[in-house]
C-alpha cells in the first residue's frame, strides 16, 4: 500500500511541477535557515565540560573596591590578584589547582635567521593538561617540579610544532622563547578546542586555542607581555614589578577541582578562613564573598549566548514556521482542487484512512525532498556564517546536531504542513463531487 | 468597494486557506518589522562619529624585545624617519587604538578622596604629534608642549602631568564649567587639563562610555608600541608597505607587524554587527521571496479553481478591469487583517525585549510602512495570475469543464 502511495504522490506532484517546485523550496528555505541559526546557537550554549561540571570550579573572590562592588558580570571580579592565586595554589586543599593568564610572548628557532613572530600563550600550572581534558599528539604534561622550578619547559600546539620543525617529533627540541631557551616536553593536538573556551571567557569565547602554554610561575622572574586583562581600582600607584605582585590588579584566573563534597567543605572553609585573615591585613575590605562557579554557571555569568544568538533563533523559528505554513496553503489548495478526484475514489469504497495516508504520503514526499534540499542549503548557510563572524570558524560546522535536527524538521514539516490538508480532504463529502461529473 | 462584502463572505466561507495565509502575513510582517528595526539600530551605531580621520590612518606594532635598547631613542629615530618620508601628514607613537577592542581605561576623579565619584575613560598614551596624526579637532584649550611628553620606566613613573579630554567626558565631570585649567586624579596622579577634543572614541565599540577619552603624553618604555601614520587617502597603501620595509631593514631583531588601516581595524570592531545586519537582511529578503512565491502559486490556484464563476461574472456583464480589482481587493483585505494581527504580535515580542534586554521600544512607523511594502509585494506577486483570470472568456461559464 505504502509503495502504490508513493507511485500516486509521485505522479501527483509531476502533475504540478511549478507548485510542487514551490513547495519544496518552502520548507528547505525554511529548514535550511532554522538549521543554520540552530547549529550555531547550540554549538555557543553547549557546555564543553559538562562531564565535569560538579568536579571543576572557577573561582571567584570579592577582593574589589570597598566603595563599589566590580563593574561588570555578577559584580564580583573574574579574576584574581596574584597574592590571592598564590595562596590558593599553596595552601594544597582543592585536588587541583590551575592559576593561569593569557600571555604574548615571541618564538624563534634557535640556529634559525627568520625572525620572531609573535604567538598567543598561556601560562599556567601543569594541573590545566589534566583538568581540561588537553589531548596531546606527544608528551604531555610537564612535572610538578617544573611547576615550582619554575622550569623553562615549553608545550606548543602541533600547528605551531609543525611550522617550526616540520612534520615530525618535536619533544626534547629547543626553541627561543622572548629570547630564552626553553625545551619542547609536550605537542597539543589540534583537534583539542574548547568551544566556547570555558576556562577563559575574559577574551572572545569562541577565540583558538593558545600555541604555546609554559609555567606560570615565571612571571615571577619578568613581567611577560600581557594579553589578557588587567583590572585595578586602587589609588596605589605600583612603581615596580614586585610591587606589582603584591597589588591589589586582578589578572590571573583561578580554577579548582574538588572531587568529593568532604574537599568541597574544607576548601570553602579555607577560603572563608583566608578572606577573615586578610581582612585582618586590611584587605577584602567588602562583605566577605567568594563563589566557586561550575562550568555551566561560568558561561552563564559570562553571558556567552548573547542577546544576538537569542534573537536569531526566535527569528529562524518564525521563518521555520512561515515557510511552514505557506507549504501547508499550497498543499491545501492543490488538495482541495483534487477533492473531486478523491471523492470518486471514497465512492468506489476507498476509506477515509486511505486517503488520509495517501495525501499524508504526498506531504512526506514534499517534506522529505525539501529536507534534503535544506539539509544542503544550510551547508553554504554555515559557510557564510563563518566567513561573516571571524571568531566562529569553530562554531559553524555541520555537525550531529545539524543532521538529527534536519531529519526532526522533515518530519515535523510533514506533519505540521501536511495533515491539515489531507485530513481536509479526507473529510470531505463524496456526493458533492461526483453530483457535478 | 461594493464588492468588499462578498469578499469578505466567501473568504469567510473557505476559511482554513485565508486564515493560514494571515499568519503567514502577520508573521512576516512582524518578523520583517522588527529586523528592520534591529537592522537601523546598528547602522545607527556603526555610524556613529568618531573624530579621527579614520580614511587617512594606518598603524603598525613594533615590538623591541632585545635587552639594553632605549626605547625612547628606537621611537624617536623611527618617528623622524616616518615623518620625513613624503607622504607623510604626521605620525605618533600611541599606547592602544580605537577601535582595536585592546586598550587600557582609566578611573578619572575630581578630588583625590577615596569616595569620590570615579569616571571611566579610554586612557591613550600619545606624543604631541597625537591629536595632527588623528586629525583631532581641539576645540578648546592647546596641544602638548614639546618638554611635557615624558618617556619613563615602569619603576620611574613621573609624578603629574597634563590632560587633553574628549568633550563628552568633560561635559560629564565638569557640566557648567570649563574643564581647562582644572585638576583631574588618574589613580594617585594629577593631572592638569590643558585642551578639549571634540570627539574621540575608545577602544571598545560596545562600552556604554565609547565617547570618554583622555590623552596623557607620558610613554612608557616598555618592549612595544604602536606607530599610528595619517598620510594622504590614496597613498596610503603604498606607503605602509615600503615604510615597514624601511623600519625591519633598521634593525631585524625586532618586530614590525601588524599593518592596518584604521578602517579595517574599525571594521573588524564591529564584525558582529555587520554580521548581524548582513543575516538579518538574508533573512528579509528570504521572507520576502517565500511570501510572494507562495502568493503567486496560491492566487494561480484560487484563479484555476474559480473559473467557471470567473466566466459566470463576466457573462453577467463584469468587466476585465472590475476581476481584477476583485481579486487585488481580496488580497488587500487579507493583508490589512494580517497587519492588525502582525502589530499584535510585534508589540508582545518588542514588550519582551524591552523587559528581558532592555531593548528600545520598536518606533510605530516600522508597521505601516512594512505592511505597504508587503502589500506592493503581494499586490505584484498576484498581479499575473489575476491577469491571466481577467482574460477568461465568459464562454467558459457554459462550457462543460
Amino acid at each position: 500500500m505504502w509503495k502504490y502511495y508513493l507511485r500516486l504522490s509521485w505522479l501527483s506532484l509531476c502533475k504540478t511541477p511549478t507548485l510542487s517546485l514551490l513547495m519544496v523550496l518552502a520548507i528547505a528555505t525554511g529548514i535550511a535557515a532554522n538549521l543554520t541559526i540552530l547549529t550555531m546557537y547550540t554549538v555557543i550554549s553547549s557546555n564543553p565540560m559538562a562531564h565535569k561540571n560538579n568536579e571543576i570550579f572557577a573561582v571567584q573572590l570579592d577582593s574589589w573596591d570597598p566603595d563599589r562592588e566590580y563593574f561588570a558580570l555578577n559584580g564580583v571580579p573574574p579574576q584574581l590578584t596574584y597574592q590571592d592565586a598564590k595562596a590558593l595554589y599553596d595552601a594544597e586543599i582543592a585536588d587541583s589547582v590551575v592559576i593561569m593568564r593569557k600571555a604574548g610572548v615571541t618564538i624563534q628557532r634557535p640556529e634559525s635567521t627568520e625572525l620572531p613572530a609573535a604567538y598567543s600563550s598561556r601560562m599556567t600550572t601543569r594541573d590545566f593538561f589534566t583538568m581540561f581534558d588537553v589531548k596531546f599528539v606527544y608528551g604531555g604534561p610537564w612535572s610538578k617540579n617544573s611547576d615550582n622550578g619554575p622550569e623553562r619547559v615549553v608545550i606548543i600546539r602541533e600547528g605551531l610544532s609543525n611550522k617550526l620543525f616540520g612534520n615530525e617529533n618535536s619533544l626534547g627540541k629547543t626553541i627561543f622563547l622572548d629570547g630564552e631557551v626553553f625545551t619542547v616536553v609536550g605537542v597539543v593536538s589540534e583537534k583539542w578546542q574548547l568551544v566556547p573556551n570555558v576556562y577563559d571567557l575574559n577574551n572572545n569565547p569562541t577565540e583558538a586555542a593558545a600555541d604555546v602554554y609554559f609555567p606560570f610561575f615565571l612571571v615571577n622572574e619578568k613581567s611577560y607581555q600581557n594579553w589578557g586583562n588587567m583590572n585595578n581600582w586602587t589609588n596605589f600607584r605600583t612603581s615596580n614589578y614586585a610591587e606589582f605582585l603584591q597589588s591589589e590588579v586582578i589578572w590571573i584566573q583561578a580554577w579548582v577541582s574538588l572531587d568529593s563534597p568532604e574537599t568541597h567543605q574544607q576548601f570553602s572553609r579555607f577560603l572563608e578562613n583566608y578572606i577573615s585573615q586578610q581582612k585582618q591585613n586590611g584587605r577584602f575590605q567588602r562583605p566577605a564573598k567568594y563563589l566557586l562557579n561550575t562550568p555551566e554557571q561560568w558561561l552563564d555569568i559570562h553571558k556567552v549566548v548573547s542577546d544576538d544568538n537569542k534573537e536569531l533563533l526566535i527569528l529562524s523559528f518564525v521563518f521555520l514556521i512561515v515557510c511552514l505554513v505557506n507549504s501547508t496553503v499550497l498543499m491545501l489548495a492543490k488538495f482541495l482542487r483534487k477533492a473531486p478526484e478523491a471523492g470518486i475514489r471514497r465512492a468506489l469504497g476507498a476509506s477515509r484512512n486511505s486517503i488520509f495516508f495517501q495525501h499524508l504520503t504526498e506531504a512526506f514526499v514534499v517534506g522529505t525532498a525539501g529536507a534534503l534540499l535544506g539539509l544542503i542549503f544550510s551547508w553554504g548557510g554555515l559557510a557564510g556564517i563563518r566567513s561573516l563572524y571571524g571568531h566562529y570558524e569553530n562554531v559553524a560546522t555541520i555537525n550531529s546536531v545539524t543532521v538529527m535536527g534536519a531529519v526532526l524538521l522533515a518530519l515535523a514539516a510533514t506533519l505540521l504542513s501536511g495533515f491539515l490538508p489531507a485530513w481536509r480532504i479526507s473529510h470531505s463529502a463524496p456526493a458533492k463531487y461526483l453530483k457535478t461529473q | 468597494m461594493l464588492e468588499l462584502s462578498p469578499i469578505i463572505k466567501s473568504l469567510w466561507r473557505n476559511k482554513t486557506g485565508p486564515l493560514l495565509i494571515i499568519i503567514q502575513l502577520a508573521l512576516t510582517i512582524a518578523a520583517i518589522s522588527n529586523a528592520m528595526f534591529v537592522v537601523s539600530e546598528r547602522m545607527a551605531k556603526i555610524d556613529r562619529p568618531s573624530g579621527i580621520a579614520e580614511q587617512e590612518i594606518f598603524t603598525l606594532w613594533m615590538r623591541q624585545s632585545s635587552p639594553g635598547i632605549d626605547l625612547q631613542a628606537v621611537i624617536e629615530r623611527d618617528m623622524t624617519i616616518i615623518r620625513s618620508t613624503p607622504g607623510v601628514i604626521d605620525a605618533t607613537p600611541i599606547s592602544s587604538l580605537p577601535f582595536s577592542g585592546s586598550g587600557s581605561s582609566a578611573g578619572m576623579r575630581k578630588e583625590l578622596a577615596e569616595r569620590a565619584i570615579i569616571y571611566q575613560a579610554a586612557n591613550y598614551e600619545i606624543s604631541k604629534h597625537g591629536l595632527n596624526s588623528l586629525g583631532l579637532n581641539l576645540i578648546e584649550g592647546r596641544n602638548f608642549y614639546d618638554d611635557e611628553v615624558i618617556f619613563f620606566e615602569r619603576d620611574n613613573a613621573p609624578q603629574n602631568s597634563v590632560v587633553i579630554i574628549s568633550q563628552h567626558l568633560a561635559q560629564e565631570i565638569f557640566p557648567d564649567e570649563s574643564a581647562v585649567g582644572k585638576t583631574l586624579y588618574k589613580g594617585a596622579m594629577p593631572l592638569t587639563v590643558v585642551g578639549i577634543v571634540e570627539q574621540m572614541v575608545s577602544p571598545w565599540s560596545d562600552s556604554d562610555r565609547f565617547n570618554h577619552a583622555i590623552f596623557v603624553p607620558t610613554i612608557v618604555k616598555e618592549g612595544s608600541i604602536n606607530y599610528l601614520v595619517r598620510t594622504g587617502k590614496d597613498d596610503r597603501y603604498f606607503i605602509m608597505n615600503s615604510l615597514i620595509e624601511k623600519l625591519r631593514a633598521l634593525d631585524n631583531t625586532r618586530l614590525v607587524v601588524d599593518e592596518n588601516t584604521m578602517e579595517k581595524i574599525k571594521g573588524k570592531s564591529y564584525a558582529d554587527d555587520y554580521a548581524m545586519i548582513k543575516i538579518l537582511m538574508v533573512v528579509i529578503a528570504m521572507l520576502i521571496l517565500v511570501n510572494a512565491l507562495g502568493i503567486f502559486g496560491l492566487t494561480t490556484f484560487w484563479v484555476n479553481q474559480r473559473r467557471k464563476q470567473i466566466g459566470i461574472r463576466r457573462a453577467l456583464g463584469s468587466t476585465k478591469a472590475g476581476i481584477m480589482r476583485y481579486f487585488m481587493l481580496e488580497n488587500l483585505v487579507l493583508v490589512i487583517v494580517a497587519a492588525l494581527l502582525g502589530t499584535v504580535l510585534v508589540y508582545l515580542n518588542s514588550s519582551y525585549m524591552v523587559r528581558t534586554y532592555g531593548a528600545s521600544l520598536l518606533p510605530w512607523y516600522y508597521i505601516p510602512v512594512t505592511t505597504l511594502f508587503i502589500l506592493i509585494v503581494t499586490l505584484a506577486a498576484a498581479f499575473s495570475p489575476v491577469r491571466r483570470a481577467s482574460l477568461i472568456s465568459p464562454v467558459e461559464a457554459v462550457a462543460n469543464v
